[in-house]
Parts: C-alpha cells; sequence; structure tokens
C-alpha cells in the first residue's frame, strides 16, 4: 500500500491484494455543478469503480456497465459513512478508482485505496474503511479468494468495516451458507478488514511519518 | 487519540473520547486536543486574508476564486466607494483574471462567502510571482511568532504576502525569486520536520552567495537567532 | 463533473414527520401501526400477462410490482454451453414514484435487479440445464422483467417475490431439433424451479430494525440490509444499502427476522401455485 502516488489529485493511494492492483483517487471537496445538485447541508459523495479492459484474462470493453455500476454505488455507501461530509456544504467529493490488474476483490482492495486518498487529501474522516472479501470454497470458510477460488467456490462475502467501533459499511454476499457458516464469515471477514486497516496506518505513517 | 480532553480543530468526540478526523500531528493545547492537518483544502474563515483570481462579473459583484471548493463574491459596495450599476460596468475595475489581495468579510451557514478589499493594503495585485502551496502549510510557512517569514524577507529583500488561501505573492528580483520559489516549495514539502528555519536559512544564504551574503550577514545571523530560541 | 453516472433524485422529508416517525419507533410503534418485525401484507397474482410466458402481480401493502418472463431462444455462453442463460433486469418507472425518471436504467435499477438476480442465480433455482436445446448452439434465455408500478417503499422484496412467482408460473415451449434446426411447437411444459429465494429487507432506523420498511420509514432509515434465504437455513444473498452503517448485532438479529419472514412468505407463494396447479 502507498499513499499520495499522484501529483494531480488531491488524494490518492495505490493498493495490490493478492493480484489486484488498484488506484483510488480523490478530488475534493470542490465546488459542485450543476448547482441544483449542491446539498445545502453536506457534501455530495461521487464514486466511480473502472475495470481497465486489460485488468483481466478476456479484455473488457471500456466504460461502465451494470456490474461496475453496482459496484460504484455500493462502494460509495461504504465509504460516506466514514466522511464528515457535513463540514462542506454545496461541493462534491469524487473518489475514482481504477482496477488496473484484477484478481477476486477488486471492490473491497478499491474500498481500501479510496480511503487512504480520502485520508490523503485531508478529508476529515470519523476512521478509516478496511474491507476484504471471505468465501466459502468446498465447505470451508476462508478469506481472501483468488479468482480461480471465487470461480469454484460456493460463497463469495465482501465486507467493509470502520475498524474503531466495528460498524460494517458494506455487506454482500452471493453463494449459499447455512446460518453458522455465515456468522463464521462475518467473523473471519471482521477480522481480516482489522488487519487490512493496520495496514494501512502503517501506508499512512510511511508518507508522513518521516521527522516527528 | 485522547481521553479527557475537549475536541478541537482536525478532531471529534465520541463517547467519551477524542479522535483525529484527519491525518496530521496531535497536540494539546490546555484541556483541548487539536491534530494539526498535514493536507486539506482552503475552507474561508471571516477575517482571513486571501489571494484570489477574478473569475466572473457580475452587474454588482465578482466572482473571486479564492483556491477553495468555495467561490467568492466581492460586491462592489466592499471594493469601490461609489459605483454607478446604470453608467459603469463592473468591468471597467476589475476584469476577469485580475488577481486581488482580499479578506473574508463574512462566512454564512452554507459557507457562502463574500470578501472586501475596502482595507488599508488590500486590492489588485501586479507584478511579482504567485505560488500556490497546500493551505495547511501556512502556518508553517508564517514560523512560530512570524520567525519564518521574517527570515525569508530578511534573506531575499523579497516582498512576499502570505494569504491564507495557500497562496504566496512574492516580488523582487528575477534570480532572486526563482531561488525563493524553491525555497517555499521547500518549506512545503518538510513542513513537518523539526529545525526548517535553519536549514532554509543555510540553503538560502548558500545559494544567494557573496552579492547578498556580505552586506547582510550581521543581521541574517541576528534574525536566525531569534528563530532558533522561539523554536525550542 | 460530467462523468458521474446515474446522479439520483432525492426526495425530502420534513422534520417534523421525521421527528414524529423516530419518536413512534422508540417506542417500538410504526406509522402505519405494524409491529417493527412485521412484514405488509402480500398479495400475489400469477399468469397477468398472457403475452407472457410467465407473470407475476405482486402487492405489498401499497408496492406494486409486475414482473414477466420472455423466453427467446440465443446463444449459450462459452463456459457454460450446456446451460441457458437468464437475465434480470429492472425498470423503476415514472408512475411508480414522482422521482423516478425514464430513461436507461439508473444505478439504483441496476443493484436491484443484481440482488434478485444473485439469489435465483447462487440459489440455483432454475434449472439452466433444462433450457439447453443444442448444447453450445442454442438454449433458451430466460428474461426477468421487473417493472416497478408503485413505490410505497421496498421494492426490493416486492421485486423479489414477483420474480420468483412468475417463474413458477412459467411455461417453456417444447422444441423439435431436426438436422440443427429448432422448431418451437405449440406444447408447452413448466419451467423447473427448484427452490424459491426470497429476499427479506429490514431498515435500520435509529437503534431500530424495522422489517419491510414503507416508503416513509425508507426515508429515515440509516441503512437497510437485505437477505435473501432459499431454506430456512440457507443464505443465499446479502445486500446491505443505504449511506449508514450496522453493526454485526443488527445483521445476526436481521437473519432471524428474516427467516421468520421467509417462512410467512414462501407459503403464500406456494398458496398461489398451488391453486393454479388445480
Amino acid at each position: 500500500m502507498e499513499v499520495g502516488i499522484l501529483k494531480r489529485a488531491d488524494g490518492s493511494a495505490y493498493v495490490e491484494i493478492g493480484d489486484n492492483k488498484v488506484i483510488a483517487a480523490v478530488y475534493g471537496p470542490r465546488e459542485l455543478h450543476p448547482r441544483h445538485l449542491q446539498r445545502p447541508d453536506r457534501a455530495v459523495v461521487n464514486c466511480r469503480y473502472n475495470m481497465a479492459p486489460f485488468s483481466v484474462e478476456e479484455r473488457k470493453r471500456s466504460g461502465p456497465d451494470r456490474r461496475s455500476i453496482e459496484i460504484s454505488k455500493v462502494t460509495r455507501l461504504a465509504l460516506e459513512p466514514a466522511i464528515f461530509t457535513e463540514y462542506f456544504p454545496r461541493t462534491s467529493i469524487d473518489i475514482f478508482i481504477e482496477i488496473l490488474q484484477a484478481d477476486a476483490g477488486t471492490r473491497t482492495t478499491g474500498i481500501t485505496a479510496a480511503s487512504l486518498a480520502l485520508a490523503d487529501a485531508g478529508i476529515p474522516m470519523r476512521d478509516l474503511v478496511s474491507a476484504c472479501a471471505v468465501g466459502k470454497v468446498a465447505g470451508r470458510i476462508v478469506l481472501d479468494l483468488t479468482k480461480v477460488e471465487d470461480n469454484f467456490g460456493e460463497a463469495d462475502m465482501p465486507i467493509a468495516i470502520m475498524p474503531r467501533d466495528n460498524r460494517i459499511t458494506l455487506l454482500q454476499m452471493d453463494g449459499t451458507m447455512t446460518e453458522e457458516e455465515f456468522k463464521e464469515a462475518l467473523k473471519l471477514g471482521m477480522e481480516g478488514c482489522r488487519k487490512i486497516y493496520k495496514e494501512q496506518r502503517r501506508a499512512l505513517k510511511e508518507k508522513y511519518g518521516q521527522g516527528d | 487519540m485522547a481521553v479527557g480532553y475537549s475536541p478541537g480543530p482536525g478532531t471529534f468526540s465520541d463517547r467519551g473520547s477524542v479522535y483525529s478526523s484527519v491525518v496530521g500531528l496531535a497536540k494539546r493545547e490546555g484541556e483541548f486536543a487539536r491534530v494539526v492537518a498535514l493536507e486539506g483544502k482552503y475552507i474561508p474563515q471571516s477575517g482571513d486574508l486571501v489571494i484570489g483570481v477574478v473569475k466572473d462579473s457580475g452587474f454588482t459583484s465578482w466572482l473571486i476564486d479564492i483556491n477553495s471548493p468555495y467561490l467568492g463574491v466581492l460586491d462592489v459596495k466592499d471594493a469601490l466607494d461609489k459605483f454607478d450599476p446604470v453608467l459603469e460596468d463592473t468591468s471597467d475595475y476589475f476584469r476577469v483574471g485580475d488577481t486581488l489581495l482580499l479578506k473574508v468579510k463574512s462566512v454564512d451557514s452554507v459557507r457562502r462567502v463574500s470578501l472586501t478589499i475596502k482595507e488599508d493594503g488590500l486590492g489588485e495585485i501586479n507584478g511579482g510571482k504567485l505560488i500556490k502551496i497546500s493551505p495547511t502549510k501556512i502556518p508553517r510557512l508564517i514560523g512560530k511568532k512570524g520567525s519564518m517569514i521574517k527570515m525569508l524577507k530578511h534573506v531575499t529583500g523579497c516582498d512576499i504576502i502570505i494569504a491564507q488561501n495557500g497562496v504566496v505573492w512574492i516580488n523582487g528580483e528575477e534570480r532572486v525569486m526563482e531561488i525563493l520559489s524553491n525555497a517555499i516549495e521547500k518549506i512545503e514539502k518538510e513542513a513537518h520536520t523539526s529545525g526548517l528555519t535553519d536549514r532554509i536559512k543555510e540553503m538560502l544564504s548558500k545559494k544567494l552567495g557573496g552579492e547578498y551574503g556580505d552586506s547582510r550577514q550581521e543581521t541574517v545571523e541576528e534574525s536566525s537567532d531569534r528563530d532558533t530560541s522561539s523554536n525550542k | 463533473m460530467g462523468k458521474v453516472i446515474n446522479l439520483v433524485k432525492e426526495e425530502l422529508i420534513s422534520d417534523v414527520r421525521r421527528d414524529y416517525i423516530l419518536r413512534l419507533l422508540e417506542n417500538d410503534k410504526r406509522i402505519d401501526g405494524r409491529r417493527l418485525d412485521e412484514g405488509r401484507d402480500v398479495e400475489i397474482e400469477v399468469g397477468v400477462i398472457r403475452k407472457a410466458e410467465g407473470s407475476a402481480k405482486v402487492k405489498l401493502g401499497d408496492t406494486q410490482v409486475l414482473v414477466g418472463v420472455k423466453l427467446e431462444i440465443g446463444e449459450p455462453f462459452p463456459d457454460s454451453p450446456n446451460r441457458g442463460v437468464l437475465t434480470t433486469s429492472t425498470e423503476l418507472l415514472p408512475v411508480a414514484s414522482p422521482v423516478f425518471e425514464p430513461g436507461p436504467p439508473n444505478e439504483d435499477a441496476i443493484e436491484l435487479a443484481r440482488v434478485i438476480d444473485r439469489g435465483i442465480r447462487s440459489s440455483e433455482a432454475v434449472d439452466l440445464e433444462s433450457l439447453c436445446i443444442i448444447e453450445g448452439e442454442k438454449v433458451w434465455v430466460l428474461f426477468i422483467d421487473i417493472h416497478v408500478l408503485d413505490d410505497d417503499g421496498n421494492i426490493m422484496d416486492a421485486s423479489s417475490i414477483a420474480s420468483i412467482a412468475a417463474l413458477y408460473d412459467t411455461k417453456v415451449p417444447k422444441t423439435l431439433v431436426e438436422n440443427g434446426k429448432v422448431e418451437i411447437l405449440d406444447e408447452y411444459e413448466p419451467l423447473t424451479v427448484r427452490k424459491t429465494p426470497i429476499s427479506v429487507t429490514i431498515a435500520k432506523v435509529g437503534n431500530k430494525l424495522v422489517l419491510d420498511p414503507n416508503h416513509e420509514e425508507e426515508l429515515v432509515m440509516d441503512s437497510r440490509i437485505t437477505v435473501t434465504l432459499s431454506e430456512e437455513n440457507e443464505v443465499c444473498s446479502i445486500q446491505k444499502g443505504g449511506s449508514g452503517t450496522i453493526s454485526e448485532r443488527d445483521v445476526l438479529e436481521s437473519l432471524e427476522i428474516a427467516r421468520n419472514r421467509f417462512k410467512e412468505v414462501k407459503e403464500a407463494i406456494s398458496e398461489v401455485i398451488s391453486r393454479r396447479g388445480d
């Protein structure tokens, strides 16, 4: 994980988890146009998750598809609870996530990166958002699926939390699990997020840590 | 971050504890815990000195880009003593692209910003050079009790105006301005490190060389003594 | 910034109304008189659209959703040559709410369709292999089109119930394959539906969990969680929504609430299906 890797963006981060390579950039708070989209009491958060055509085995046509539109939305909802949007009425905070290389778990890697980019942009936050994915492969609950595991897995569950008080900001699941398996997965996922949290804090310290 | 303190700037409280809301340096000032942010946009506050660029002119006002998510409005009544909207045009006075030194007059609850130039020293700026730095680094550029800016002015002989919104105007000899810009960039980059005033002074003296060295040697040393003592 | 996709219109609720709803909830009461864990009545009608191979209209309180299932012959995906293709789309029609606008589906519509799709897909409710006509060449493509007619809250669950009911209602034309050519016959057999995935949505309003939120409750909710069950003890999809947060305990409690609601709704669906069979 590396913070502040782009010059023009207000905040940025690069995160590599497994074979995922993800860049996130944040602009803002900045003036929002057209004006009718402004909110008088808070900043509007926008988010775009985008996969590079070369990020997957078979070339992906560029531009948003249904999957990335949904991911953009859940990512935005995963990050928004952490941001003090009420500090910046009438502005927008724009988050861009670019998946350069995709393994499984791009959305969670994207959230982890975007949360670092928000911190790097100096945007006041309640906490960092840390994300990871849990899955079920051959009847066992495991952390961090790889692509192969994901394709043959029985369930995939991305999760994001604000680790300070363990509040969940993103939770999705796709596949089949019994209630017991689900409980186990939730526990394991939250633990995974806390590990990611440590890495995020380390990355922030690395950029700003020299000196004091 | 802290328990038993009140939340100051850059922090918030949650169930009795104070947490940092931005990446920065934690400080305790009396009963307050605060965090000096290392990054962030300029958010205008009433009384701030800002340097802005005219973005648009209306019938009785100008829109000013003040390097912030919020545009500033300079009303003619805060700029001119007399103005006749029928006979005159606001662009007769300031045009799009003009640079102004302004003061933030007020900021309302939805962060509408009104500006004024009706105070001594405010108004259009010409010549010299503008440098943008992160607004969070402005206090460092000024230094404790103005130590850094005093030293910069002294050593380079340039005019320097530091505006709260992260814009710095400098004016002087072309070659010296170049060296001064580099110094300001260095201050921005190393803002959170200690012993900075001394290092910058050393760098400037070296680069400016003989031409500025001899005649100013004495005063420079004097001021640097003050700087180090106020830093401790 | 031009690049922003699908900005969704937002509705305002007056502070007085919001406070009233929240005050009621403090005492475990809801504006429509329901208990916190009580869902609205479900009315299901199947076979409402004769031109569709399967259809269902669901009323969840005042929320109304119509789902049509159409079948077309198409090509299978290369990685599953012997399976039919399933596609789910949603239209949030302008008739359903003053904030819905005509045009291509926005992010809310897409999310809804994808959550329903995941529930059906991961529970393997539809036997896709039974939709294969010629392996690697011709299969049935099953289109589930969700039309939201009236949005009084929780269109997610109404859509989910309508989708599975429409699938139960779906009849697949028989085909005759001769020399690689497919002839569609005027005879039908019911689509093989193996499971009944039902989504159950719970809103978090303040610190209360509220089953099947109505429109006004949605306006004041912090977040929501949709749990899709395909059996009493089989979770097949989960989706957290809303811009707030939920705790681990909220999730586990929601699971409990969802299970009870699942039983109720499943019974209602079975009843409609068996009645139709008579």
